[in-house]
Protein backbone atom coordinates (compact mmCIF):
# COMPACT_ATOMS: atom_id res chain seq x y z
CA UNK A 1 0.00 0.00 0.00
CA UNK A 2 1.22 3.50 -0.85
CA UNK A 3 2.14 5.61 2.18
CA UNK A 4 -0.26 8.50 2.80
CA UNK A 5 0.70 12.12 2.31
CA UNK A 6 1.66 12.62 5.92
CA UNK A 7 4.02 9.66 5.85
CA UNK A 8 5.56 10.83 2.59
CA UNK A 9 6.14 14.33 3.94
CA UNK A 10 7.76 13.02 7.11
CA UNK A 11 9.99 10.75 5.01
CA UNK A 12 10.87 13.72 2.82
CA UNK A 13 12.42 15.46 5.83
CA UNK A 14 15.17 12.88 5.73
CA UNK A 15 14.96 12.10 2.02
CA UNK A 16 13.85 15.25 0.14
CA UNK A 17 13.26 13.47 -3.18
CA UNK A 18 10.32 11.63 -1.61
CA UNK A 19 8.42 14.90 -1.86
CA UNK A 20 8.10 14.30 -5.59
CA UNK A 21 5.29 11.87 -4.73
CA UNK A 22 3.29 14.76 -3.27
CA UNK A 23 3.81 16.66 -6.52
CA UNK A 24 2.70 13.70 -8.59
CA UNK A 25 -0.41 13.18 -6.50
CA UNK A 26 -1.65 16.74 -6.34
CA UNK A 27 -0.10 18.88 -9.06
CA UNK A 28 -2.90 18.45 -11.59
CA UNK A 29 -5.59 19.30 -9.04
CA UNK A 30 -3.77 22.41 -7.84
CA UNK A 31 -2.96 23.50 -11.38
CA UNK A 32 -6.57 22.91 -12.47
CA UNK A 33 -7.95 24.99 -9.61
CA UNK A 34 -5.57 27.87 -10.24
CA UNK A 35 -6.06 27.74 -14.02
CA UNK A 36 -9.83 28.00 -13.63
CA UNK A 37 -9.35 31.07 -11.51
CA UNK A 38 -6.68 33.03 -13.34
CA UNK A 39 -5.89 31.20 -16.56
CA UNK A 40 -3.30 28.74 -17.76
CA UNK A 41 -0.49 31.25 -18.16
CA UNK A 42 -0.46 32.26 -14.49
CA UNK A 43 -1.40 28.78 -13.31
CA UNK A 44 1.89 27.27 -14.43
CA UNK A 45 3.83 29.68 -12.23
CA UNK A 46 1.47 29.65 -9.26
CA UNK A 47 1.18 25.87 -9.18
CA UNK A 48 4.95 25.40 -9.41
CA UNK A 49 5.49 27.98 -6.68
CA UNK A 50 2.88 26.25 -4.53
CA UNK A 51 4.90 23.04 -4.49
CA UNK A 52 8.19 24.86 -4.06
CA UNK A 53 6.79 26.61 -0.98
CA UNK A 54 5.21 23.43 0.29
CA UNK A 55 8.56 21.68 0.05
CA UNK A 56 10.32 24.49 1.91
CA UNK A 57 7.59 24.57 4.55
CA UNK A 58 7.14 20.82 4.96
CA UNK A 59 8.61 20.72 8.50
CA UNK A 60 5.58 22.80 9.51
CA UNK A 61 3.05 20.52 7.81
CA UNK A 62 0.39 19.41 10.27
CA UNK A 63 -2.24 17.10 8.84
CA UNK A 64 -5.81 17.85 9.79
CA UNK A 65 -8.80 15.54 9.81
CA UNK A 66 -7.21 13.35 7.20
CA UNK A 67 -3.54 12.86 6.47
CA UNK A 68 -4.00 14.38 3.03
CA UNK A 69 -1.81 17.28 1.97
CA UNK A 70 -4.57 18.54 -0.30
CA UNK A 71 -6.03 21.22 2.01
CA UNK A 72 -2.55 22.42 2.90
CA UNK A 73 -1.54 22.70 -0.76
CA UNK A 74 -4.73 24.50 -1.73
CA UNK A 75 -4.16 26.86 1.19
CA UNK A 76 -0.73 27.74 -0.17
CA UNK A 77 -2.15 28.15 -3.68
CA UNK A 78 -4.89 30.48 -2.43
CA UNK A 79 -2.30 32.53 -0.57
CA UNK A 80 -0.34 32.90 -3.79
CA UNK A 81 -3.50 33.76 -5.72
CA UNK A 82 -3.96 36.77 -3.46
CA UNK A 83 -1.36 38.52 -5.58
CA UNK A 84 -3.64 37.96 -8.57
CA UNK A 85 -7.06 38.94 -7.19
CA UNK A 86 -7.21 41.97 -9.42
CA UNK A 87 -6.39 39.93 -12.49
CA UNK A 88 -9.03 37.39 -11.57
CA UNK A 89 -11.72 40.04 -11.03
CA UNK A 90 -10.73 41.87 -14.20
CA UNK A 91 -11.04 38.68 -16.25
CA UNK A 92 -14.42 37.87 -14.73
CA UNK A 93 -15.72 41.37 -15.42
CA UNK A 94 -14.41 41.20 -18.98
CA UNK A 95 -16.29 37.94 -19.46
CA UNK A 96 -19.46 39.48 -18.01
CA UNK A 97 -19.13 42.50 -20.28
CA UNK A 98 -18.16 40.84 -23.56
CA UNK A 99 -19.46 37.29 -23.26
CA UNK A 100 -15.98 36.04 -24.12
CA UNK A 101 -14.11 34.39 -21.27
CA UNK A 102 -10.48 35.51 -21.46
CA UNK A 103 -9.46 32.52 -19.35
CA UNK A 104 -10.96 29.91 -21.65
CA UNK A 105 -10.41 31.95 -24.76
CA UNK A 106 -6.67 31.83 -24.18
CA UNK A 107 -6.83 28.08 -23.87
CA UNK A 108 -6.94 26.01 -27.05
CA UNK A 109 -9.24 23.02 -27.53
CA UNK A 110 -11.64 23.86 -24.75
CA UNK A 111 -14.75 21.80 -24.57
CA UNK A 112 -17.35 24.25 -23.41
CA UNK A 113 -20.43 23.26 -21.44
CA UNK A 114 -23.59 24.67 -22.90
CA UNK A 115 -25.46 25.31 -19.65
CA UNK A 116 -22.57 26.96 -17.94
CA UNK A 117 -21.70 28.91 -21.04
CA UNK A 118 -25.20 30.32 -21.28
CA UNK A 119 -25.08 31.47 -17.69
CA UNK A 120 -21.38 32.26 -17.91
CA UNK A 121 -21.35 36.04 -18.19
CA UNK A 122 -23.93 36.44 -15.38
CA UNK A 123 -22.03 34.02 -13.20
CA UNK A 124 -18.76 35.73 -13.96
CA UNK A 125 -20.26 39.03 -12.87
CA UNK A 126 -21.58 37.43 -9.70
CA UNK A 127 -18.19 35.91 -8.88
CA UNK A 128 -16.42 39.17 -9.62
CA UNK A 129 -18.74 40.95 -7.21
CA UNK A 130 -17.85 38.65 -4.32
CA UNK A 131 -15.30 39.67 -1.75
CA UNK A 132 -12.07 37.77 -2.47
CA UNK A 133 -12.31 35.94 0.86
CA UNK A 134 -15.80 34.74 0.00
CA UNK A 135 -14.71 33.75 -3.49
CA UNK A 136 -11.83 31.71 -2.03
CA UNK A 137 -14.18 29.72 0.19
CA UNK A 138 -16.83 29.24 -2.49
CA UNK A 139 -14.36 28.04 -5.14
CA UNK A 140 -12.45 25.77 -2.77
CA UNK A 141 -15.82 24.17 -2.03
CA UNK A 142 -17.12 24.03 -5.60
CA UNK A 143 -13.96 23.44 -7.61
CA UNK A 144 -11.49 21.85 -5.21
CA UNK A 145 -14.14 19.70 -3.54
CA UNK A 146 -12.83 20.50 -0.08
CA UNK A 147 -15.13 19.98 2.89
CA UNK A 148 -15.90 22.77 5.39
CA UNK A 149 -13.27 21.38 7.74
CA UNK A 150 -10.67 21.10 4.99
CA UNK A 151 -11.35 24.66 3.84
CA UNK A 152 -10.94 25.80 7.43
CA UNK A 153 -7.58 24.00 7.54
CA UNK A 154 -6.52 25.41 4.20
CA UNK A 155 -7.31 29.01 5.06
CA UNK A 156 -6.63 28.90 8.79
CA UNK A 157 -10.24 29.75 9.66
CA UNK A 158 -12.81 28.46 12.11
CA UNK A 159 -15.28 26.02 10.56
CA UNK A 160 -18.11 28.37 11.53
CA UNK A 161 -16.48 31.18 9.58
CA UNK A 162 -16.17 28.94 6.53
CA UNK A 163 -19.82 27.98 6.85
CA UNK A 164 -21.01 31.58 7.08
CA UNK A 165 -18.74 32.80 4.27
CA UNK A 166 -19.89 30.01 2.01
CA UNK A 167 -23.52 30.64 2.79
CA UNK A 168 -23.11 34.37 2.19
CA UNK A 169 -21.27 33.80 -1.08
CA UNK A 170 -23.87 31.36 -2.38
CA UNK A 171 -26.71 33.73 -1.44
CA UNK A 172 -25.04 36.61 -3.21
CA UNK A 173 -24.45 34.58 -6.35
CA UNK A 174 -28.01 33.26 -6.24
CA UNK A 175 -29.43 36.77 -5.82
CA UNK A 176 -27.28 38.12 -8.62
CA UNK A 177 -28.34 35.34 -10.97
CA UNK A 178 -32.01 35.76 -10.00
CA UNK A 179 -31.72 39.50 -10.59
CA UNK A 180 -30.36 38.92 -14.06
CA UNK A 181 -33.11 36.43 -14.80
CA UNK A 182 -35.74 38.94 -13.65
CA UNK A 183 -34.16 41.61 -15.80
CA UNK A 184 -34.40 39.32 -18.82
CA UNK A 185 -38.05 38.60 -18.11
CA UNK A 186 -38.86 42.29 -17.68
CA UNK A 187 -37.21 43.34 -20.91
CA UNK A 188 -38.53 40.43 -22.99
CA UNK A 189 -41.62 41.14 -25.13
CA UNK A 190 -44.77 39.64 -23.51
CA UNK A 191 -47.70 37.95 -25.22
CA UNK A 192 -50.01 40.82 -24.15
CA UNK A 193 -47.86 43.37 -25.81
CA UNK A 194 -47.75 41.38 -29.00
CA UNK A 195 -51.51 41.03 -28.92
CA UNK A 196 -52.06 44.68 -28.42
CA UNK B 1 -29.86 24.09 -12.21
CA UNK B 2 -28.91 25.66 -8.85
CA UNK B 3 -26.16 28.19 -8.43
CA UNK B 4 -23.71 25.69 -6.99
CA UNK B 5 -24.10 23.40 -9.98
CA UNK B 6 -23.57 26.34 -12.31
CA UNK B 7 -20.42 27.32 -10.45
CA UNK B 8 -19.16 23.73 -10.63
CA UNK B 9 -19.59 23.78 -14.37
CA UNK B 10 -18.14 27.25 -14.83
CA UNK B 11 -14.87 26.81 -16.76
CA UNK B 12 -15.11 23.08 -16.16
CA UNK B 13 -13.74 22.54 -19.64
CA UNK B 14 -10.37 23.97 -18.64
CA UNK B 15 -7.81 21.42 -19.81
CA UNK B 16 -5.26 19.94 -17.45
CA UNK B 17 -1.65 21.04 -17.43
CA UNK B 18 0.32 20.39 -20.61
CA UNK B 19 3.11 17.86 -20.12
CA UNK B 20 5.80 20.49 -20.52
CA UNK B 21 4.17 22.69 -17.87
CA UNK B 22 4.04 19.78 -15.45
CA UNK B 23 7.64 18.93 -16.28
CA UNK B 24 8.75 22.49 -15.61
CA UNK B 25 6.96 22.48 -12.26
CA UNK B 26 8.63 19.21 -11.38
CA UNK B 27 12.04 20.55 -12.37
CA UNK B 28 11.52 23.61 -10.23
CA UNK B 29 10.71 21.40 -7.27
CA UNK B 30 13.60 19.06 -8.00
CA UNK B 31 16.00 22.00 -7.89
CA UNK B 32 15.18 22.26 -4.21
CA UNK B 33 16.13 18.65 -3.57
CA UNK B 34 19.78 19.60 -3.80
CA UNK B 35 21.52 19.59 -0.44
CA UNK B 36 20.83 22.85 1.30
CA UNK B 37 23.76 25.20 1.48
CA UNK B 38 24.20 25.67 5.19
CA UNK B 39 26.73 27.64 7.10
CA UNK B 40 28.45 24.39 7.90
CA UNK B 41 29.09 22.24 4.91
CA UNK B 42 31.52 19.39 4.89
CA UNK B 43 32.86 16.81 2.57
CA UNK B 44 31.85 13.24 3.21
CA UNK B 45 32.52 11.91 6.62
CA UNK B 46 35.72 10.06 5.83
CA UNK B 47 37.39 13.01 4.13
CA UNK B 48 36.33 15.59 6.65
CA UNK B 49 39.04 18.03 7.57
CA UNK B 50 39.93 19.07 11.02
CA UNK B 51 38.44 22.54 11.04
CA UNK B 52 37.35 22.89 14.59
CA UNK B 53 38.07 26.59 14.81
CA UNK B 54 35.98 27.36 11.79
CA UNK B 55 33.26 25.08 13.11
CA UNK B 56 33.06 27.10 16.28
CA UNK B 57 32.98 30.41 14.44
CA UNK B 58 30.28 29.17 12.15
CA UNK B 59 28.36 27.45 14.88
CA UNK B 60 27.92 30.81 16.54
CA UNK B 61 26.45 32.03 13.29
CA UNK B 62 24.17 29.05 12.99
CA UNK B 63 22.84 29.50 16.47
CA UNK B 64 21.62 32.95 15.62
CA UNK B 65 19.03 32.75 12.87
CA UNK B 66 16.87 35.50 11.48
CA UNK B 67 13.59 36.00 9.74
CA UNK B 68 15.33 36.72 6.49
CA UNK B 69 13.37 37.81 3.51
CA UNK B 70 14.46 36.54 0.14
CA UNK B 71 13.00 36.72 -3.30
CA UNK B 72 12.48 38.59 -6.51
CA UNK B 73 10.64 41.45 -4.90
CA UNK B 74 13.76 42.32 -2.97
CA UNK B 75 16.02 42.59 -5.94
CA UNK B 76 15.34 46.24 -6.53
CA UNK B 77 17.16 47.66 -3.57
CA UNK B 78 20.06 48.94 -5.52
CA UNK B 79 18.86 50.89 -8.47
CA UNK B 80 20.13 48.68 -11.19
CA UNK B 81 19.15 45.74 -13.33
CA UNK B 82 18.46 42.60 -11.30
CA UNK B 83 19.99 39.35 -12.45
CA UNK B 84 17.94 37.36 -14.96
CA UNK B 85 15.79 34.48 -13.74
CA UNK B 86 18.41 31.96 -14.78
CA UNK B 87 20.85 33.50 -12.32
CA UNK B 88 18.28 34.04 -9.58
CA UNK B 89 17.33 30.38 -9.81
CA UNK B 90 20.81 29.47 -8.61
CA UNK B 91 19.92 31.00 -5.28
CA UNK B 92 16.42 29.57 -5.08
CA UNK B 93 17.38 26.46 -3.14
CA UNK B 94 19.98 28.11 -0.93
CA UNK B 95 19.34 29.02 2.64
CA UNK B 96 20.03 32.75 3.06
CA UNK B 97 20.40 32.24 6.81
CA UNK B 98 23.77 30.75 6.10
CA UNK B 99 25.25 34.07 5.03
CA UNK B 100 23.73 36.30 7.70
CA UNK B 101 26.57 35.82 10.17
CA UNK B 102 28.90 37.46 7.69
CA UNK B 103 26.72 40.57 7.44
CA UNK B 104 27.43 41.71 10.95
CA UNK B 105 27.62 45.37 9.98
CA UNK B 106 25.52 47.78 12.02
CA UNK B 107 23.83 49.57 9.11
CA UNK B 108 22.93 46.66 6.84
CA UNK B 109 19.23 45.76 6.61
CA UNK B 110 19.50 42.04 7.28
CA UNK B 111 15.97 41.25 6.21
CA UNK B 112 16.84 42.30 2.67
CA UNK B 113 19.99 40.29 2.14
CA UNK B 114 19.68 38.28 -1.03
CA UNK B 115 21.58 36.59 -3.81
CA UNK B 116 22.71 38.98 -6.54
CA UNK B 117 24.87 37.09 -9.00
CA UNK B 118 26.95 33.96 -9.44
CA UNK B 119 30.02 33.37 -11.57
CA UNK B 120 32.63 30.74 -12.31
CA UNK B 121 36.16 30.66 -11.00
CA UNK B 122 38.82 28.01 -11.51
CA UNK B 123 37.96 26.63 -8.07
CA UNK B 124 34.19 26.52 -8.48
CA UNK B 125 31.16 28.73 -8.73
CA UNK B 126 31.03 31.75 -6.46
CA UNK B 127 27.96 33.67 -5.33
CA UNK B 128 27.62 37.28 -4.35
CA UNK B 129 25.10 38.07 -1.62
CA UNK B 130 24.25 41.67 -0.84
CA UNK B 131 22.00 43.70 1.38
CA UNK B 132 21.22 47.43 1.40
CA UNK B 133 22.41 49.72 4.15
CA UNK B 134 20.27 52.30 5.89
CA UNK B 135 22.39 55.02 4.28
CA UNK B 136 21.59 53.86 0.74
CA UNK B 137 24.70 51.80 0.12
CA UNK B 138 25.16 48.06 0.18
CA UNK B 139 27.11 45.41 2.06
CA UNK B 140 28.27 42.30 0.25
CA UNK B 141 29.65 38.83 0.85
CA UNK B 142 31.26 36.60 -1.77
CA UNK B 143 31.08 32.92 -0.92
CA UNK B 144 31.59 29.68 -2.79
CA UNK B 145 28.24 28.52 -4.12
CA UNK B 146 28.51 24.78 -3.61
CA UNK B 147 30.52 24.23 -0.49
CA UNK B 148 32.14 20.90 0.20
CA UNK B 149 34.33 21.74 3.14
CA UNK B 150 34.08 24.09 6.05
CA UNK B 151 36.70 26.38 4.58
CA UNK B 152 34.61 26.59 1.40
CA UNK B 153 31.79 28.15 3.35
CA UNK B 154 33.91 30.97 4.75
CA UNK B 155 33.51 34.23 2.82
CA UNK B 156 35.98 34.99 0.07
CA UNK B 157 35.44 38.72 0.39
CA UNK B 158 33.05 40.93 2.33
CA UNK B 159 32.55 44.60 3.06
CA UNK B 160 30.29 47.59 2.56
CA UNK B 161 30.02 50.28 -0.10
CA UNK B 162 28.57 53.78 -0.14
CA UNK B 163 25.63 55.03 -2.13
CA UNK B 164 27.81 56.33 -4.96
CA UNK B 165 30.87 55.11 -6.73
CA UNK B 166 33.71 57.06 -5.07
CA UNK B 167 35.56 59.98 -6.62
CA UNK B 168 32.92 60.56 -9.28
CA UNK B 169 34.04 57.45 -11.15
CA UNK B 170 31.65 55.29 -13.13
CA UNK B 171 33.03 52.12 -11.66
CA UNK B 172 35.58 50.70 -9.30
CA UNK B 173 37.19 47.32 -9.73
CA UNK B 174 39.55 45.16 -7.76
CA UNK B 175 41.00 41.71 -7.62
CA UNK B 176 39.91 39.49 -4.74
CA UNK B 177 42.61 37.06 -3.70
CA UNK B 178 41.10 34.60 -1.28
CA UNK B 179 43.15 32.06 0.64
CA UNK B 180 42.45 29.48 -2.05
CA UNK B 181 44.19 30.97 -5.13
CA UNK B 182 41.98 29.15 -7.63
CA UNK B 183 38.96 31.04 -6.28
CA UNK B 184 40.37 34.43 -7.31
CA UNK B 185 38.12 36.87 -9.11
CA UNK B 186 37.88 40.45 -10.31
CA UNK B 187 34.86 42.39 -9.18
CA UNK B 188 33.53 45.85 -8.75
CA UNK B 189 30.66 48.24 -8.38
CA UNK B 190 29.34 50.63 -11.01
CA UNK B 191 27.19 53.66 -11.61
CA UNK B 192 23.59 53.06 -12.65
CA UNK B 193 24.01 53.32 -16.39
CA UNK B 194 26.73 50.65 -16.72
CA UNK B 195 25.36 47.44 -18.24
CA UNK B 196 28.55 45.40 -18.50
CA UNK B 197 32.23 45.66 -17.75
CA UNK B 198 35.27 44.59 -19.72
CA UNK B 199 37.88 43.36 -17.29
CA UNK B 200 41.43 43.59 -18.63
CA UNK B 201 43.92 41.28 -16.94
CA UNK B 202 47.68 41.05 -17.30
CA UNK B 203 48.81 39.15 -20.38
CA UNK B 204 46.12 40.64 -22.60
CA UNK B 205 43.29 38.56 -21.14
CA UNK B 206 39.95 40.36 -21.47
CA UNK B 207 36.78 39.12 -19.82
CA UNK B 208 33.29 40.58 -20.11
CA UNK B 209 31.02 40.56 -17.05
CA UNK B 210 27.35 41.65 -16.93
CA UNK B 211 26.33 44.13 -14.24
CA UNK B 212 23.49 43.14 -11.92
CA UNK B 213 22.28 45.49 -9.26
CA UNK B 214 25.39 47.55 -9.95
CA UNK B 215 27.74 44.66 -9.12
CA UNK B 216 29.91 42.68 -11.49
CA UNK B 217 32.36 39.84 -10.94
CA UNK B 218 34.31 37.44 -13.09
CA UNK B 219 36.74 34.65 -12.26
CA UNK B 220 40.38 35.70 -12.55
CA UNK B 221 43.49 33.79 -11.53
CA UNK B 222 45.26 35.36 -8.59
CA UNK B 223 48.43 35.36 -10.64
CA UNK B 224 46.91 37.68 -13.25
CA UNK B 225 46.95 41.23 -12.01
CA UNK B 226 44.08 43.50 -12.96
CA UNK B 227 45.09 46.10 -15.53
CA UNK B 228 41.86 48.03 -15.93
CA UNK B 229 38.09 47.75 -16.10
CA UNK B 230 35.97 49.44 -18.77
CA UNK B 231 32.31 50.17 -18.10
CA UNK B 232 29.99 49.79 -21.10
CA UNK B 233 26.44 51.05 -21.54
CA UNK B 234 23.67 48.78 -22.88
CA UNK B 235 24.44 49.91 -26.44
CA UNK B 236 28.10 48.99 -26.00
CA UNK B 237 29.65 52.45 -25.83
CA UNK B 238 32.20 53.16 -23.16
CA UNK B 239 30.84 54.92 -20.09
CA UNK B 240 34.01 55.07 -18.03
CA UNK B 241 37.04 53.15 -16.91
CA UNK B 242 39.10 52.85 -13.86
CA UNK B 243 42.38 51.87 -12.50
CA UNK B 244 42.42 48.84 -10.28
CA UNK B 245 42.08 49.14 -6.55
CA UNK B 246 44.47 47.28 -4.30
CA UNK B 247 43.64 43.58 -3.91
CA UNK B 248 40.86 42.89 -1.43
CA UNK B 249 42.05 40.67 1.41
CA UNK B 250 39.81 37.96 2.83
CA UNK B 251 37.65 39.52 5.53
CA UNK B 252 37.39 38.84 9.21
CA UNK B 253 33.72 39.23 10.06
CA UNK B 254 33.34 41.70 12.92
CA UNK B 255 32.53 40.10 16.24
CA UNK B 256 30.70 41.67 19.17
CA UNK B 257 32.71 41.73 22.43
CA UNK B 258 32.02 39.18 25.14
CA UNK B 259 30.19 40.81 28.07
CA UNK B 260 30.10 37.97 30.60
CA UNK B 261 32.01 34.94 31.81
CA UNK B 262 31.96 31.59 30.01
CA UNK B 263 29.64 29.02 31.58
CA UNK B 264 30.36 25.37 30.78
CA UNK B 265 27.46 23.55 29.14
CA UNK B 266 29.17 20.22 28.46
CA UNK B 267 32.33 18.62 29.79
CA UNK B 268 32.67 15.16 28.25
CA UNK B 269 35.43 12.57 28.62
CA UNK B 270 35.32 9.91 25.94
CA UNK B 271 37.94 7.45 24.67
CA UNK B 272 40.57 9.26 26.68
CA UNK B 273 39.75 12.65 25.17
CA UNK B 274 38.14 15.67 26.77
CA UNK B 275 35.56 17.85 25.04
CA UNK B 276 34.32 21.04 26.72
CA UNK B 277 31.72 23.42 25.38
CA UNK B 278 30.97 26.73 27.12
CA UNK B 279 28.93 29.78 26.23
CA UNK B 280 28.99 33.42 27.29
CA UNK B 281 26.86 36.47 26.50
CA UNK B 282 28.11 38.93 23.88
CA UNK B 283 27.18 42.54 23.21
CA UNK B 284 24.00 43.26 21.21
CA UNK B 285 22.35 40.13 22.57
CA UNK B 286 25.01 38.01 20.94
CA UNK B 287 26.61 34.78 21.91
CA UNK B 288 30.16 33.60 22.43
CA UNK B 289 31.14 29.96 22.26
CA UNK B 290 34.26 28.25 23.59
CA UNK B 291 35.02 24.73 22.44
CA UNK B 292 37.89 22.60 23.62
CA UNK B 293 38.62 19.39 21.75
CA UNK B 294 41.75 17.21 21.59
CA UNK B 295 44.70 19.32 20.49
CA UNK B 296 42.61 22.47 20.15
CA UNK B 297 41.97 24.21 23.44
CA UNK B 298 39.59 27.16 23.67
CA UNK B 299 38.46 27.71 20.08
CA UNK B 300 36.40 30.83 20.60
CA UNK B 301 34.07 32.97 18.55
CA UNK B 302 31.33 35.53 19.14
CA UNK B 303 28.47 36.69 16.98
CA UNK B 304 25.58 39.12 17.32
CA UNK B 305 22.19 37.56 17.81
CA UNK B 306 20.04 38.14 14.80
CA UNK B 307 16.61 36.78 15.56
CA UNK B 308 14.77 33.52 15.88
CA UNK B 309 16.67 30.26 16.10
CA UNK B 310 16.62 27.62 13.45
CA UNK B 311 15.02 24.36 14.61
CA UNK B 312 18.34 22.53 14.35
CA UNK B 313 21.80 23.96 13.80
CA UNK B 314 24.98 22.02 14.22
CA UNK B 315 28.66 22.02 13.51
CA UNK B 316 31.03 19.11 13.48
CA UNK B 317 34.71 18.51 13.82
CA UNK B 318 37.34 15.83 14.10
CA UNK B 319 40.19 14.25 12.22
CA UNK B 320 39.36 12.27 9.09
CA UNK B 321 38.03 8.84 10.07
CA UNK B 322 38.83 7.34 13.51
CA UNK B 323 39.36 7.82 16.39
CA UNK B 324 36.71 10.41 17.14
CA UNK B 325 34.36 13.09 15.83
CA UNK B 326 32.03 15.48 17.54
CA UNK B 327 28.87 17.37 16.75
CA UNK B 328 27.91 20.50 18.60
CA UNK B 329 24.69 22.39 18.07
CA UNK B 330 21.59 24.01 19.37
CA UNK B 331 17.89 23.46 18.79
CA UNK B 332 15.07 25.98 18.44
CA UNK B 333 12.14 26.43 20.79
CA UNK B 334 9.85 23.94 19.11
CA UNK B 335 12.28 21.04 19.51
CA UNK B 336 11.80 18.67 22.45
CA UNK B 337 14.27 15.92 21.61
CA UNK B 338 17.06 15.04 19.21
CA UNK B 339 18.11 11.62 18.01
CA UNK B 340 21.18 10.60 16.02
CA UNK B 341 20.75 7.74 13.58
CA UNK B 342 23.76 5.78 12.32
CA UNK B 343 24.48 4.11 9.01
CA UNK B 344 23.94 0.67 10.56
CA UNK B 345 20.35 1.53 11.48
CA UNK B 346 20.97 1.99 15.18
CA UNK B 347 20.25 5.30 16.86
CA UNK B 348 20.90 7.08 20.11
CA UNK B 349 19.25 9.87 22.03
CA UNK B 350 21.23 13.10 22.02
CA UNK B 351 21.15 14.76 25.45
CA UNK B 352 20.09 18.40 25.43
CA UNK B 353 21.25 20.93 28.00
CA UNK B 354 19.80 24.44 27.77
CA UNK B 355 18.92 23.60 24.14
CA UNK B 356 22.54 22.73 23.31
CA UNK B 357 24.03 19.38 22.52
CA UNK B 358 27.55 18.02 22.23
CA UNK B 359 27.68 14.52 20.85
CA UNK B 360 31.04 12.75 20.65
CA UNK B 361 31.32 9.57 18.60
CA UNK B 362 34.24 7.17 18.93
CA UNK B 363 35.18 3.58 18.14
CA UNK B 364 32.70 1.66 16.03
CA UNK B 365 30.73 4.77 15.07
CA UNK B 366 33.69 6.29 13.24
CA UNK B 367 33.94 3.33 10.86
CA UNK B 368 32.32 2.92 7.47
CA UNK B 369 28.87 1.40 7.71
CA UNK B 370 28.39 2.55 11.31
CA UNK B 371 29.01 6.30 11.08
CA UNK B 372 26.50 8.99 12.06
CA UNK B 373 23.95 9.47 9.28
CA UNK B 374 21.26 11.93 10.32
CA UNK B 375 20.14 14.09 13.21
CA UNK B 376 16.38 14.13 13.74
CA UNK B 377 14.77 16.88 15.84
CA UNK B 378 11.26 16.20 17.12
CA UNK B 379 8.67 18.36 18.78
CA UNK B 380 6.81 17.39 21.95
CA UNK B 381 4.28 15.34 19.96
CA UNK B 382 7.03 13.27 18.36
CA UNK B 383 6.80 14.83 14.91
CA UNK B 384 10.08 15.34 13.11
CA UNK B 385 10.48 19.10 12.70
CA UNK B 386 14.02 19.29 11.35
CA UNK B 387 16.75 17.01 10.10
CA UNK B 388 20.43 17.34 9.29
CA UNK B 389 21.72 14.61 7.06
CA UNK B 390 25.47 14.21 7.46
CA UNK B 391 26.37 12.10 4.45
CA UNK B 392 25.26 14.88 2.10
CA UNK B 393 27.36 17.57 3.63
Amino acid sequence: MEPDDRAVIVESLAEPTRFAAIFDRHYDAVYGFVARRVGAALAADVAAETFARAFAGRPRFRPGVSSSARPWLFGIAVNLLRHHYRTEARQLRAYARTGVDPVLDATPDVERRVDAEAAGPCLAEALAALRPAERDVLLLFAWADLSYVEIAEALGLEVGTVRSRLSRARNRVRERLAGDEQEVLETAPTGDANDG
Amino acid sequence: MDELQLIREFRAGMPGPPDETRARGRERLAAQFEPRSGALVFGRFERRKLLVGAAVALLAGLLAGSALAFGDRLLDFIRGEPAPKSVQREFAHLDPHSVIPYFDYPTVIKGRIHGVLAFDTAGGRVALWAGPTRSGGACYVFRKLRQKTLSDSLPLAAGCLGRRVPDGLKLVAGLATPAAPNLGFAWGYTAKNVASVEVHLAGGVVKRAPVYERFFAVGAPATKSLVSAVGLAADGHEVGRCCPLPPVPPPSPPQPPRVGPYQPVFDIQKAGHRFVFAIAPAARGGLCTDLTSPGRPHERSCIARLGRLQPLGLGEGGPPGPPWAFFVGRVGNGVASVRLRYEDGTSSKVPLTSRYFLEVVTGLHTRRGHRPLIFLARDSTGHVVATERLDRR
